[in-house]
């Protein structure tokens, strides 16, 4: 009987994340709503009366908004790659965590793809982007990295959430089945009439694995799309062939350092210790010094081009970028991105779960530093000198990035109070198992 | 029906709500604003086509010829008149921004009365008329002078004005004129060399090699259009024959960048050189006339000036005077021109008369200095003598015209302190200016391009003004209000009858005033040097600055030539070319005198002088000798004279300076690019025409060419741009951010050492690639390749991504920060041909397709091709060096084919392969062979 007492513990630790929210809740919800607020009040002046307001310029004509959607956008990688990927490979640890990190992507991507509609000069317009049938007869350029970025955008939100939500189904139906009321009425309704059948586990299962393997290859693609942004460009710290790896590294990076800054808060508020163990971290941390490693070779790589390349106004880029008036962002993120995660070779910072804490606040910071690196030095050092200019961000953009934050925390909030941050259904499946085991265990034993 | 009681059709109509929740779209309903079509149509006026009336420039007192674009009665653009024999066809930034004055907000609309009261208060013209009598009157029955004040007239207002002042029973003379482009040594200096002829014209087209005294001619010094475009006639003449410019004097102005030699002698000695050259020139034989006595005379004076001591006194190498000496005087005719203000200090007389003799001894006057024969001046006050009167309390009423003697010119201050023993004065005005608002009634004229007038340049060019539309406001013409205030007196005996405007229509027949005036051959006269010139050269001592003293340099600038800075938006949002900076004056430093004073760019200097301290931001330049302070004389009012020592301190950290330059150095990625003679090829890069899609299939190819080795970066074009495209006026704040709005960037690199800093200019518009690298971004189709070659923009389809700014490396793009207003009544100064745009938007030069579209659609009209040359953008057609070319490159024959074929033609950035559709002919700099 003891498979059935876990798997009844395991509904009631995380069923009862879902019940009535206390009062660090609220509070948490609410600084995310003023969060919103304060960006939502930048970005009404910016519509109403225009992009004066922000610190973009001739020629920073692009600027933080688009650093910060490059973040989140490689924030939202994180997610795929510990839910897909590690899913594909049978990662066993990812069980745990995986559930928020597929939220983590949704809403991510959620957060992402409000930049590119904010950063329109007319935003109002902003379907203009999307290739609908109109009567004017006007359409997309298909040549344009943007138009890719929108079906890679789109594309990914609606895999991954679909994905988020095909992996919710019998969690949902579990909850469905605690409750009473209407509320019972909203999770039926999202449940889709699941009834935990063979048939329904067969096809559920196959249709998990066709989502995963469908979702791993958007890592690489959506963030490779994300880098052509700025790769088909001919500005020069921007045109170069390896921003596809490079993006999609950082990408994965900055996601894996995220889901540490979001996992550990989160362990500690739920008491999901058993569930998110030291030895997930250490996996974590070790992925941190792969991707830190690709990332910190991509910098050497591209100054190494400009270096030896013939290109005067590239080398003079790269020149300022290490020595210029960013340089104090260009060595901050040098020392966030490639020397802090260095620190995980050690195994004592890979069990301390405080030093790996502010390391994964450090490559987040540095990530979002790389982004606001690449786009505003570029465009501040480019081919006329005579036009060079330095971008720096004002408070509306500031505000925006803070607001973005707001808006994630909101939705992240809001879904763990109304669904299951850990999936239900695998961990007692994984307890089922690890049951079956002792008992095979036991049994050869005797 | 399951247990969760969630049936087939209620989850569907589950979804049919949210999905129909979810496209709630808010549309905000714009104003309805309707068209009112003409009832009754006026005669000749064909809505939709422009028609151009000709009048005179009077921005600046050089009189040039301006042929007006009106479109439904209202003036919208100036451009030059090419039948003037003074401009021919250009305008200088200063006239393009008459639209602006024009249509300005601030603009006098009514009569006010000012003097004593916190704000001028608004009259009825009744009231002002009768307030002006009983002013008259009342100085007249007291026995008092009445006084008139007046920009210069040489025209039949002066006439009028001095017949008036007959008629109220003065004395002809009391009339003193305030002239910005008079300076102190001048006249005198032409009294002391010729026996006081009228100032020359100079024929800079004429001459084979010019020597300028700190005489920035490029730069607003003299005819702000007349002198480039000589300048550039020589420059096309010359250049195969090495002709020569050797720029003299302490700081590297766009006039001292355009020569070919920039000496900066020690200040004051500027005099020394000229000496030598004239003692030279005397050596070799004067090519004119000289009594013997006076040659032996002028002889011993100039005995001193050998090029050895002048090279002790000049610091430049005696070997650099004895090449200069030599390239002037076997030039003929050569030419020396100035002083300008920025040698003319202590000796600015004796400098002067040392270039009138240098000039005659090489036999230039009669060739490249033409003296006209006119008759004399009619006696009349000079500013002195009416501050006197003034201050004597003798003026019992003064009228004033377009003067502003309180602030600007020389005796501002004194006429400041003895003002109110003036017991009435009437000030003609556009604005509230310092004078205006001191006077007792502000009587608002016409802007000139509403009024009736001539302007005789010299002897032989006669302008004739006339309004380009009806008044805007109920203004009056000041000579009506003079006549009829006259009449009112009872004094109108010998005045005209009738009014100002039929008096000059009587004056002009018809075709002279649809070609913009009267010319025929000038009458020149013949001059002579007098026995004892020499005693005119003696030189006072020029102090050296010392402990910490900086020496002042005043420099004129396009903006405002030497003064007066006026609030003309326009001509404030154009930066200076050689500083970038706008909306506000600077002082210049050499980077060693700064970095003693511990200045930087951008920080704030406190100028001190005898009597007088201003504050302005600092800005380090290379280019101006070390120990001097420099200062743009027209921005910067209230200035002691050239010359003065001053002393600089650090007032402390400023806001950020409105400027537009990114770096100074090109860093050798050979932008405005440089060859040694006219006939050099400039390299170009080997660049496989490489392209993934299919070529254009061009109907026509618009392509411009601008010679880098005539433009002088006078920003005419910027000017000309935003009137005809409606470019918005950002302001400093906004500049300051890198958002100014021009669709020309006027490139400005300052290259090689300190010791020998090269000024290149280099305006850069949106270049209409045939690769564009903006087209493939834009997500929209926004700019698009458009089968003319061009590379259009649909504002209405722009989004805002501003990707397209990003991926152009030529920076051409601009984008809308904000809605700029147009406040009544500037709103009418917009062009109606082209769209006003909206927040949120890019924009760039368009090679004015709108003047594209009129070209073929008249040529269409007609049945024939369009015509080579027919299509002038309006930087091309304002441009008064005749720098840009714009043509069809498909076309051989075309002009601009022609250009783009010349070896020293290139485009930029060629190696990204962009295709560029603007053509640039590289600079000549012959090498220094020191």
């Amino acid at each position: 009987m003891k498979d059935t007492n876990a798997a009844t513990a395991i509904q009631r630790d995380i069923a009862g994340t879902l019940g009535k929210p206390g009062g660090l809740w609220y509070l948490l919800f609410l600084t995310c709503l003023g969060m919103i607020a304060y960006g939502g009040y930048w970005w009404s002046k910016m519509l109403t009366e225009g992009f004066g307001h922000t610190g973009l310029m001739h020629p920073g004509m692009w600027g933080m908004m688009i650093s910060s959607f490059v973040f989140w956008v490689g924030i939202a990688h994180s997610g795929t790659l510990i839910s897909a990927i590690l899913f594909l490979f049978r990662a066993k640890f990812r069980t745990a965590v995986y559930r928020s990190a597929e939220a983590m992507t949704v809403f991510a991507v959620l957060t992402a793809g409000l930049f590119p509609i904010i950063h329109l000069g007319r935003a109002w317009l902003g379907f203009w982007l999307f290739p609908y049938p109109n009567q004017r007869e006007l359409w997309v350029n298909f040549r344009s990295p943007l138009v890719w970025d929108v079906f890679a955008i789109s594309t990914y939100l609606t895999v991954s959430a679909l994905f988020l939500y095909t992996g919710l189904v019998p969690d949902i139906a579990a909850i469905r089945d605690t409750l009473k009321g209407w509320k019972k009425k909203v999770y039926a309704l999202l449940a889709l009439g699941w009834r935990g059948t063979d048939s329904e586990w067969r096809r559920y299962v196959r249709g998990y694995l066709f989502f995963a393997a469908l979702a791993t290859p958007l890592v690489i693609s959506v963030h490779s799309v994300v880098s052509w942004d700025f790769a088909m460009s001919i500005t020069p710290g921007w045109h170069s062939t390896i921003f596809a790896p490079y993006f999609v590294a950082g990408a994965i990076l900055s996601g894996v350092a995220m889901v540490i800054t979001i996992l550990v808060p989160l362990r500690k508020a739920y008491k999901l210790h058993s569930y998110v163990t030291g030895r997930h971290f250490d996996m974590l941390s070790r992925l941190l010094i792969l991707t830190s490693l690709i990332v910190t070779y991509s910098y050497g790589v591209e100054f190494f081009m400009a270096a030896y390349g013939t290109n005067t106004v590239e080398r003079d880029l790269f020149i300022f970028r290490a020595t210029g008036d960013y340089k104090f962002h260009f060595w901050l993120m040098v020392f966030c991105n490639c020397v802090a995660p260095q620190l995980c070779f050690l195994k004592r910072v890979r069990e301390n779960i405080a030093v790996l804490f502010v390391i994964s606040l450090f490559v987040n910071v540095g990530m979002f530093l790389e982004r606001f690196n690449i786009v505003a030095t570029s465009l501040s050092h480019s081919h006329d000198p005579f036009a060079w200019g330095n971008y720096w961000p004002a408070q509306a953009e500031i505000a925006l990035y803070i607001g973005s934050f707001g808006w994630f925390g909101m939705w992240f909030l809001l879904f763990l109070k109304v669904l299951p941050s850990v999936s239900l259904s695998e961990m007692k499946e994984q307890a089922a198992e690890e049951a079956h085991e002792a008992q095979g265990e036991i049994a050869h034993a005797a | 029906m399951d247990a969760s009681g969630i049936g087939r059709r209620k989850f569907i109509g589950s979804a049919i709500v949210a999905g129909a929740a979810a496209p709630v779209a808010g549309c905000a309903e714009k104003a309805v604003k309707r068209i009112i079509p003409y009832v009754v149509p006026p005669e000749d006026v064909v809505p939709g086509e422009a028609r151009f009336y000709r009048t005179v420039c009077r921005a600046c007192p050089a009189g040039c010829g301006l042929s007006v674009r009106t479109r439904e009665g209202r003036a919208v653009k100036v451009e030059g008149n090419p039948d003037h024999p003074v401009n021919r066809g250009a305008v200088c930034a200063r006239g393009q921004g008459a639209i602006f004055d024009l249509y300005d907000v601030e603009r006098l609309r009514e009569p006010r009365a000012a003097r004593g009261r916190a704000s001028a208060e608004k009259l009825s013209w009744e009231a002002a008329e009768r307030a002006l009598v009983e002013g008259l009157k009342k100085a007249l029955e007291g026995g008092k002078k009445v006084a008139i004040a007046s920009r210069p007239e040489p025209g039949s207002l002066g006439s009028l004005f001095r017949s008036w002042l007959t008629a109220l029973g003065q004395d002809a003379s009391q009339l003193a004129t305030l002239d910005p482009l008079a300076d102190p040594w001048s006249t005198p200096a032409l009294a002391a060399a010729f026996g006081a002829p009228d100032a020359p014209a100079y024929q800079l087209g004429a001459a084979k090699m010019i020597l300028s005294v700190g005489a920035d001619f490029l730069d607003g010094w003299g005819s702000p259009v007349e002198m480039p475009h000589g300048f550039s006639e020589m420059r096309q003449r010359t250049r195969a024959e090495d002709g020569r410019f050797v720029y003299l004097g302490p700081r590297l102005s766009a006039t001292a960048s355009a020569a070919d030699q920039w000496l900066a002698p020690a200040p004051g000695s500027e005099l020394d050189v000229v000496l030598c050259l004239a003692r030279a020139a005397l050596a070799a034989g004067p090519k004119a006339e000289l009594a013997p006595a006076a040659a032996d005379g002028l002889r011993s004076a100039l005995e001193p000036y050998t090029a050895e001591s002048v090279e002790r006194r000049s610091g430049i190498s005696a070997g650099e005077i004895q090449k200069l000496a030599e390239s002037f005087l076997g030039a003929s005719p050569s030419l020396c021109l100035g002083p300008g203000p920025a040698v003319a200090t202590r000796n600015g007389v004796a400098l002067a008369t040392a270039v009138h003799l240098l000039n005659y001894l090489s036999g230039n006057v009669g060739q490249t200095v033409l003296f006209h024969e006119r008759e004399a001046a009619p006696a009349a006050w000079t500013l002195e003598e009416l501050a006197r009167a003034v201050e004597a309390g003798e003026v019992g009423a003064l009228i004033v015209h377009h003067a502003d003697l309180l602030g600007m010119g020389p005796l501002a201050a004194r006429l400041r302190a003895a003002w109110a023993k003036v017991p009435f004065v009437a000030a003609f005005a556009n604005r509230l200016d310092e004078t205006a608002r001191a006077a007792d009634l502000v009587l608002a004229d016409h802007h000139f391009l509403e009024a009736w007038g001539d302007l005789p340049v010299r002897p032989g060019v006669l302008g004739l003004q006339q309004p380009a539309m009806v008044p805007l406001h109920p203004t009056r013409p000041a000579a009506d209000v003079l006549l009829a205030a006259a009449r009112k007196l009872e004094k109108g005996a010998g005045l005209p009858e009738g009014d100002f405007a039929s008096f000059i229509r009587g004056k002009a027949t018809p075709s002279e005033l649809e070609k913009g005036g009267r010319f025929s051959a000038e009458p020149l006269r013949t001059v002579a040097l007098p026995e004892r010139v020499q005693e005119a050269l003696a030189a006072k001592p020029t102090p050296t600055p010392d402990g910490g003293m900086l020496s002042l340099v005043l420099f004129p600038t396009l903006r405002y030539q030497l003064g007066p800075g006026g609030a003309n938006a326009l001509l404030e949002e154009i930066p200076d070319p050689v500083s970038t900076i706008c909306w506000s004056g600077w002082v210049e430093l050499h980077p060693e005198t700064a970095e003693q004073l511990s200045l930087a760019t951008g920080d704030r200097a406190t100028v001190k002088w005898e009597g007088g301290t201003i504050e302005l931001p600092a800005w380090v330049y290379p280019g101006v000798r070390r120990g001097m302070a420099a200062l743009p004389a027209g921005i910067v009012a209230g200035l002691p004279a050239a010359g003065t020592l001053v002393q600089l301190a650090k007032a402390g950290p400023g806001k950020q300076l409105a400027r537009t330059e990114g770096s100074p150095r090109q860093l050798d990625r050979m932008l405005a690019r440089e060859v040694p003679t006219v006939r050099s090829e400039v390299p170009k890069p080997h660049v496989p025409k490489r392209s993934m899609y299919p070529e254009h299939a061009h109907k026509r190819r618009w392509a411009m060419a601008v010679d880098l080795d005539r433009c002088t970066g006078c920003s005419a074009c910027m000017a000309a741009c935003y009137v005809e495209n409606n470019t918005p006026v950002v302001g400093p704040t906004d500049v300051a951010h890198g958002r100014e709005m021009s669709w020309i960037r006027m490139d400005r690199f300052i290259d090689g050492p300190d010791e020998r800093p090269r000024l290149s200019f280099l305006p850069v518009m949106c270049q209409q690639c045939c690769n564009a690298p903006c087209e493939g971004v834009c997500p929209v189709y926004v700019t698009y390749h458009h089968h003319e070659g061009l590379n259009a923009q649909i504002y209405n389809r722009c989004v805002g991504t501003r990707y397209c700014e990003n991926n152009c490396p030529y920076h051409a793009r601009r984008f809308n920060w904000w809605n700029y207003p147009h406040p009544e009544p500037s709103h009418l100064a917009l062009n109606p041909d082209v769209t006003v745009r909206e927040r949120g938007i890019t924009e760039k030069c368009s090679f004015c397709i709108q003047r594209i579209r009129s070209a073929e659609e008249h040529a269409k009209l007609e049945g024939r091709p369009v015509r080579d040359g027919e299509v002038v953008p309006a930087c091309a057609q304002t441009c008064p060096t005749q720098a840009i070319v714009f043509g069809d490159i498909r076309d051989g024959a075309s002009g601009v084919a022609k250009v783009a074929a010349d070896p020293r033609a290139y485009r930029m950035m060629e190696q990204l392969n962009a295709e560029p559709g603007v053509y640039y002919l590289a600079r000549v700099r012959p090498e220094d062979k020191a």
